[in-house]
């Protein structure tokens, strides 16, 4: 009997001299094998390899087969190749491709098949749950050669199998069978040969070949084909903690192919059960080179924009998407989104592989790369670790270095530094001494022993333009029971000063024969009032309620004052010694403010002159004198040296008294306490430049020997 | 809930009665009103004097009994409080019930007791500063120390007869200085004063600042 060769494309029976197949012209065996000393030789028959399990012959009987008599079976893979798509033999090297020539003549249908429609799921599924390289529905034809009486038994053995195909089920790193390996061996070797390798290099573990490229391409378009074979428990277990989960699940429990209809078949190879595909479904074809406009800007613009190229997303059919997005419901991966899932090659026990580049077997995450592995977490924080470990701390000699730098820093902040006390302080206390014997000595003995002295008259050069001299000149225009206000604003400490200032002054005005009222914004002032008539003016026996009236003391600062400009007799209703104020002679006639023939105040402090002036100054009430201390008068100077002037005349400190005793020639105070007054300014001058200009002496020596010094330093 | 009606209570009479005060100034028809104003005012001041006096006693009652260092002052302070007190009100009853004129006791309280105390002060304060300005180029020697060291010499030096009439120049320095350095700060002080006291009205006026409260 003459041996026939069944093809592998359609399952006719073919002779065996037959190079290509009579029914759909399929080479029967490759180019590279049709040399005499590559022949594979025969095998008994008696043991043919079985390449798929028996459920997939069983379901591929199934499976409508295509009425291979009225329809040429070549003639839509002849329309295949007339794709644009480039040849897969251009992804090999050269000597390859032309090797295998004969061969992709007869196989890159079948991976053209795969590539047209690459959302066939359901092909890629079954693929991947049979571990063959072939659908269940193209092995049927060929499977169920065996099973059907009209054929003999298809002849699968290795030897009758071709070469090419042996080749690429080899470099894929399958186990043959242990009968086969010495063939096995050859046919690698043969592939060795052909890439032009050293087979002595090989390595002999089937999972540590190098695979060419182009092989390998192969070997990731077409899954390795997987025998079922027996194989041990613990076997079984290793493989299953290779592979993940649900990987494993697959291969120990391959799914029924009985069960898989038309609708697992892809849309494009429906035509093979006898039916027409739904051409709504079908996508509309957009070449991606035609432009599509005649503005070629706009299409680079495209092209290096962020987003798709509007060429690009307007081929997208909106119908298509829709559909599609509602094919697959959320949570059901479609199988050849699962088919794209990684296969785990290995992984060790804690889940890391020796790039230290974890993938996860188990749970949703199963097949992702680059995870935090939990197990290893796990086993390095062992319950029993943390009792383990040692208390005893590790430092560096860089971490003691700076340990002991803050320590003695820390023991530099805790120690207390003895504040050596000042020599200077009994110098100071003798110089204080000195100071006030040598005043007391001067001043006493010019007040006891300077009484015969004459005084020096001032320089009166600038007379007219003087403060004195406008009062002076305003006093002496009033006329005799004129009531003039005085107030007496001045602190006690102050009597010393403003009394020998303002005795010639109150001294003028009595000798006027005016009268005069007393008040005072300050609670010592009708005190000092009272003391100053009683003790300066006893020669002219001015007596109270008669000539003069105290008024007291008025409450309230500026608002007291201005109350008292606006209504006097409101405010101050009684004198201070309780009387009627208002119905005594020196105010009987006196009913506002703008009354008095002249306002006098005698102060200390140029806040209080202040506030006289803005409360009552206005345009209506009188002139308004002042008697000042000598550290008063530049502020009140300002209220003088304008126009108008707002104070009419005024006399500062012992000075200005003297003065207005010389021009009123009447000696008084001032002139009695000129000389002590004129030897204490020339002490406290004299003391001040000599012990300023040795102190001054004795601190640029220092700075000398110090270095220089910041300004604020003593 | 509890509602605070002190502080809106306060703030509205304060901005109420400065409001009226102020167009006083300018509304012939508000000035009896605003001079009821500054009338109520001036009592409350008195008040306010009277207030003090009695916080000034408790505060210094409370350190005497906590056995301060400092609490025999405070023991001196209070004595010299009451007495004064009872001087004062001893003396406004003879005045104005009995007719003795003029408040003697008081008088000569702070005749023999007030007033030399107060010069006594001043005159050891006129010994502080002279030898403060004796030690100042000690303290700080700088360029405005120097001048300000200066500046007290030559005015000392021009305030004495003979100066005036022997070292005229000493006059026309003195003269100079404080009519043309002296009084332009002065006028600039009583300018800076005048804006402030604007700015200060105007802000209680318009309630930004509370001084009373709330």
């Amino acid at each position: 009997m003459m041996a026939e060769i069944i093809c592998q494309m359609c399952g006719q029976a073919n002779p065996e001299d037959q190079d290509t197949c009579q029914n759909c012209d399929a080479r029967l065996s490759p180019l590279v094998a049709s040399t005499p000393e590559d022949q594979i030789p025969e095998e008994p028959q008696d043991s043919p390899p079985d390449l798929t399990p028996v459920e997939d012959q069983t379901a591929a009987e199934d499976l409508p087969t295509p009425d291979l008599e009225d329809d040429d079976p070549s003639s839509w893979l002849d329309e295949l190749r007339d794709d644009d798509e480039p040849d897969d033999d251009d992804l090999l090297p050269s000597s390859f491709a032309d090797a295998e020539e004969p061969a992709d003549a007869d196989t890159d249908w079948l991976d053209r098949i795969k590539k047209l429609d690459g959302e066939s799921a359901d092909q890629e599924e079954e693929i991947e749950k049979t571990g063959d390289a072939f659908p269940s529905w193209m092995t049927a034809d060929t499977e169920t050669q065996p099973a059907s009486e009209d054929h003999e038994p298809p002849d699968d053995s290795p030897e009758e199998l071709p070469e090419w195909l042996q080749l690429e089920t080899d470099e894929l790193g399958l186990e043959p069978e242990e009968d086969q390996s010495g063939e096995e061996d050859a046919d690698y070797q043969q592939l060795r040969e052909l890439l032009g390798e050293d087979s002595e290099q090989e390595d002999p573990q089937p999972e540590s070949r190098e695979i060419p490229d182009a092989v390998q391409s192969g070997a990731d378009r077409e899954p390795p084909r997987e025998e079922p074979k027996q194989e041990p428990d613990s076997e079984k277990e290793e493989r299953a903690s290779i592979f993940p989960s649900w990987a494993a699940e697959e291969k120990t429990h391959p799914p029924d192919i009985g069960e898989i209809d038309t609708e697992d078949i892809p849309a494009d190879l429906q035509f093979l059960t006898g039916e027409e595909p739904a051409k709504e479904k079908t996508a509309e074809s957009v070449d991606p080179f035609d432009i599509g406009g005649d503005d070629e800007e706009d299409l680079f613009d495209d092209l290096f924009e962020e987003d798709l190229p509007s060429w690009l997303t307007s081929a997208v059919d909106e119908d298509q998407d829709q559909d599609a997005s509602a094919a697959i419901s959320p949570g059901d991966l479609p199988g050849w989104v699962q088919a794209m899932r990684p296969v785990v090659e290995e992984t060790g026990r804690s889940g890391l592989a020796e790039d230290e580049e974890y993938i996860e077997n188990y749970g949703p995450l199963a097949g992702i790369a680059s995870i935090i592995p939990a197990e290893a977490d796990i086993e390095s924080s062992k319950p029993g670790d943390a009792t383990q470990s040692s208390l005893t701390l590790s430092v560096s000699k860089t971490q003691r270095e700076y340990a002991e730098l803050l320590e003695k820093v820390i023991g530099q902040e805790s120690k207390s530094e003895t504040v050596p006390e000042p020599v200077s302080a009994p110098t100071q206390r003798v110089l204080r001494w000195l100071i006030t014997l040598l005043l007391i000595v001067t001043l006493g003995g010019a007040i006891i022993f300077g009484r015969g002295i004459e005084n020096q008259p001032l320089n009166n050069s600038n007379q007219e333009r003087s403060g004195h001299v406008a009062l002076y000149e305003l006093i002496s225009d009033l006329e005799e029971e004129e009531p003039i206000l005085i107030a007496f604003d001045y602190q006690p400490a102050l009597l010393g000063e403003l009394s020998y200032s303002a005795s010639s002054v109150i001294d003028h005005l009595i000798s006027q024969g005016v009268y005069i009222s007393m008040i005072s914004t300050q609670p010592t002032g009708p005190a000092l009032a009272e003391y100053f008539i009683q003790t300066t003016q006893v020669k002219h026996e001015y007596a109270p309620g008669l000539n003069y009236i105290n008024l007291g003391y008025l409450p309230g600062g500026a608002a007291g004052l201005l109350s008292f400009t606006i209504e006097p007799t409101k405010i101050i209703p009684l004198a201070f010694n309780g009387s009627n104020a208002w119905d005594s002679p020196p105010l009987a006639e006196v009913n506002a403010i703008n009354d008095f023939s002249l306002i006098l105040i005698i102060t200390d402090d140029p806040t209080t002159a202040k506030i006289w002036v803005e409360q009552v100054q206005t345009s209506s009430t009188p002139d308004m004198g002042m008697i000042v201390s000598a550290q008063a008068e530049p502020l009140i100077q300002a209220y003088y040296h304008t126009s108008p002037r707002q104070i009419s005349g005024y006399v500062a400190g012992v000075l200005g008294g003297y003065a207005y005793e010389q021009l009123s020639e009447n000696p008084n105070l001032a002139n009695t306490a000129w000389l002590p007054y004129n030897l204490g300014i020339i002490l406290a001058a004299a003391v001040i430049f000599v012990g300023g200009l040795a102190n001054g002496i004795l601190t640029l020596v220092k700075g000398q020997n110090k270095g220089p010094r910041g300004e604020g330093s003593s | 809930m509890k509602l605070n009606f002190r502080a809106p209570l306060s703030t509205a009479v304060a901005i109420g009665v400065g409001v009226v005060v102020l167009a006083g100034y300018f509304i012939p028809s508000l000035t009896e009103v605003r001079f009821i104003l500054l009338r109520t005012g001036l009592v409350l001041a008195a008040v306010a004097l009277l207030v003090g006096i009695i916080n000034l006693l408790a505060v210094h009652f409370r350190k005497m009994g906590t056995n301060q260092t400092n609490s025999g002052y405070s023991l001196i302070l209070v004595i010299a409080l009451i007495a004064t007190l009872v001087i004062g009100t001893v003396d406004m009853v003879q005045t104005y019930l009995i007719g003795r004129p003029n408040f003697q006791i008081t008088n000569w309280v702070f005749t023999h007791i007030h007033l030399p105390i107060e010069t006594s002060l001043m005159a050891v304060t006129t010994v502080s500063l002279i030898y403060a300005g004796a030690h100042i180029l000690r303290k700080r020697l700088s360029i405005f120390s120097i001048i300000f060291f200066f500046v007290v010499l030559l005015v000392l030096l021009s305030s004495f007869s003979i100066s005036t009439n022997y070292l005229p120049v000493f006059q026309s320095l003195r003269n100079w200085i404080i009519r043309i350095p002296a009084l332009a700060g002065a006028r600039g002080l009583l300018i800076g004063i005048a804006l402030g006291s604007i700015a200060a009205g105007l802000r209680i006026l318009t309630g930004i600042d509370r001084p009373y409260g709330g």
